[in-house]
């Protein structure tokens, strides 16, 4: 199929004149804004450079940092076993949570770890590890909040399936007190980046659920039904690797209970919408607003940045390219749209929000 | 200064025309996608980057050339198509599956033409479109299930 698009886009016709006209038009602008030596194309003569000295300085901020996180992994072991809570090491690593990060919601039920080596689940009907064809798949972790469960699995081949971003579960499917809850909207997830691998056969699956019908997840019964792993043979062809179910089941024991951050929009007008306000957790953001149009589809034009006191700006995926951070998966519908976040939002560092280019500052409390 | 300017049309040369033709597929409006491709390649003449090899340089185009999409999109003003040239198609199996690439949301057309008609891995769409390559694979799928269920109604219909 890849060859037929590739053929039909390549119909296209292109105006004969076009290379010259982009040329044009660059030396036309070029002398009109008088661009001087300081501006100068003197910057199109580093295009091939390749920047030794910036990678060099690269491995040795990262050595430095590697050194650093051994001495502090040596000398403060009680720090670690202090943390009630102690997050999966590669969860925090992927959202950026830091001991600092940790610590500060440590005690706001964001996450919910697990033990299964230490034989927690003699007394109960918790199961948070299953195998099956020599795929062990492990609940690592969970945040949750009043929208949403991000859910970690570990998953562990005996070595025959090298596990890499290539791979996916066929079926991921949530039930809550045994039933499969359609409130929910899974947006996937995978085993995603490189930065998700313990080592070629052992990677960190992650799961997200937005709970777009508010239900309470505190207390309930879920299983986490995962089915055949499959693999991309190349152009999303995908085949099952490893055939098998894996059935997960633990009890939520909590969702985030800390502070959130409202801010008031004050019905500002955006093209169609009229905002409302916005709500935010450390894992995700709700965007009220009233739409007046015709095509609620319109909404992925809705530009939501956070700025942080630091200076430090997070966007979301229409973001232009000098802002750091993106947000992932969302739902939106006629007066809210929701999105969970990609990195732990440091709530107490947020300066104010921007939506399509208005920036509006969160309140003192 | 002529060995730069040399230099900045060779990769206009490389690039323009496909990057023009998925700009026309994405934006289907032939001014804009002329208009997005002049700003790219002014802010690369422009830029105080530094590129490592030539991919990188092509990588970089894309992302500002999609970013400068978005934002045209954004204008509502903007959101009409206009394609003036006919496009000659050899067979009708191609023009039903270029309006058919045309149908998809900006979203899963954008993925598919990079993935698809440039060839970029999941990794660098995400990269080039700053989302996470889990909403790249989401975005495939969805896009691949329509153009197959597509192509396979007018392999069943004789079209």
């Amino acid at each position: 199929m890849e060859n037929k698009i590739r053929k039909a886009i390549n119909q296209v016709p292109v105006p004969e004149d076009l290379e010259e006209r982009i040329i044009r038009h660059v030396k036309s602008t070029y002398v009109l804004n008088a661009i001087n030596e300081k501006d100068s194309p003197n910057r199109i003569r580093r295009m091939k450079m390749i920047n030794r000295k910036r990678s060099k300085n690269k491995k040795i901020i990262t050595i430095s940092v590697a050194a650093a996180c051994l001495v502090m992994l040596c000398c403060t072991p009680v720090f670690a076993e202090g943390i009630r809570k102690l997050w999966n090491d590669i969860v925090a690593k992927m959202y950026d949570a830091d001991e600092n990060v940790q610590v500060q919601y440590e005690n706001t039920d964001l996450i919910q770890t697990f033990s299964p080596e230490e034989n927690r689940n003699e007394n109960t009907d918790e199961k948070v590890k299953a195998e099956c064809n020599g795929v062990t798949v492990t609940v690592a972790q969970t945040m949750a909040d009043d929208y949403g469960i991000c859910i970690f699995v570990n998953v562990k081949d005996d070595g025959k399936e090298k596990l890499s971003d290539n791979h996916l579960f066929e079926s991921t499917q949530l039930y809550v007190d045994g039933k499969i809850w359609d409130g929910f909207d899974n947006f996937g997830g995978g085993f995603v980046e490189d930065i998700y691998a313990k080592s070629d056969y052992e990677r960190i699956y992650e799961l997200r659920y937005l709970n777009s019908e508010g239900i309470d997840l505190v207390g309930k019964d879920v299983t986490l039904r995962l089915s055949n792993l499959q693999a991309d043979a190349g152009k999303l062809e995908m085949y099952t690797a490893v055939e098998g179910t894996w059935e997960l089941q633990w009890n939520v024991s909590g969702k985030y209970v800390g502070e959130k951050k409202f801010i008031d929009l004050k019905n500002t007008r955006i093209t169609d919408y009229i905002l409302k306000n916005i709500e935010i957790t450390p894992i995700s953001f709700t965007l009220n607003y009233e739409y007046t149009g015709n095509d609620p589809n319109n909404l992925d034009s809705i530009n939501v940045a956070f700025l942080m006191k630091d200076g430090t700006i997070y966007n979301n995926e229409n973001a232009p390219e000098s802002t750091e951070w993106i947000t992932g998966a969302g739902v939106f519908g006629p007066d809210y749209a929701r999105r969970t976040l990609e990195k732990i939002l440091n709530l107490d560092e947020l300066d104010a929000v921007r939506i399509c280019g208005i920036d509006f500052v969160v309140d003192m409390e | 200064m002529i060995d730069v300017l040399t230099e900045f049309e060779s990769i206009v040369k490389k690039h323009s025309n496909s990057m023009y033709r998925l700009l026309i597929a994405y934006c289907r409006n032939t001014s804009d996608a002329e208009d997005i491709l002049q700003n790219t390649f002014l802010k690369l003449y422009q830029s105080n980057k530094v590129f490592k090899s030539e991919v990188h340089i092509k990588n970089w185009l894309y992302m500002v050339a999609v970013n400068e999409a978005k934002n045209v999109k954004k204008n509502h003003w903007s959101n009409y198509k206009e394609i003036p040239e006919e496009i000659v198609f050899h067979t009708p199996e191609q023009k039903y599956l270029y309006e058919e690439i045309e149908r998809l949301s900006d979203k899963l057309r954008i993925v598919i033409l990079l993935y698809y008609y440039e060839e970029y891995s999941i990794r660098e769409i995400a990269k080039i479109l700053q989302i996470k390559e889990s909403a790249v694979q989401t975005r495939l799928q969805r896009a691949r299930e329509r153009l197959e269920e597509f192509l396979k109604e007018e392999q069943v219909s004789g079209k």
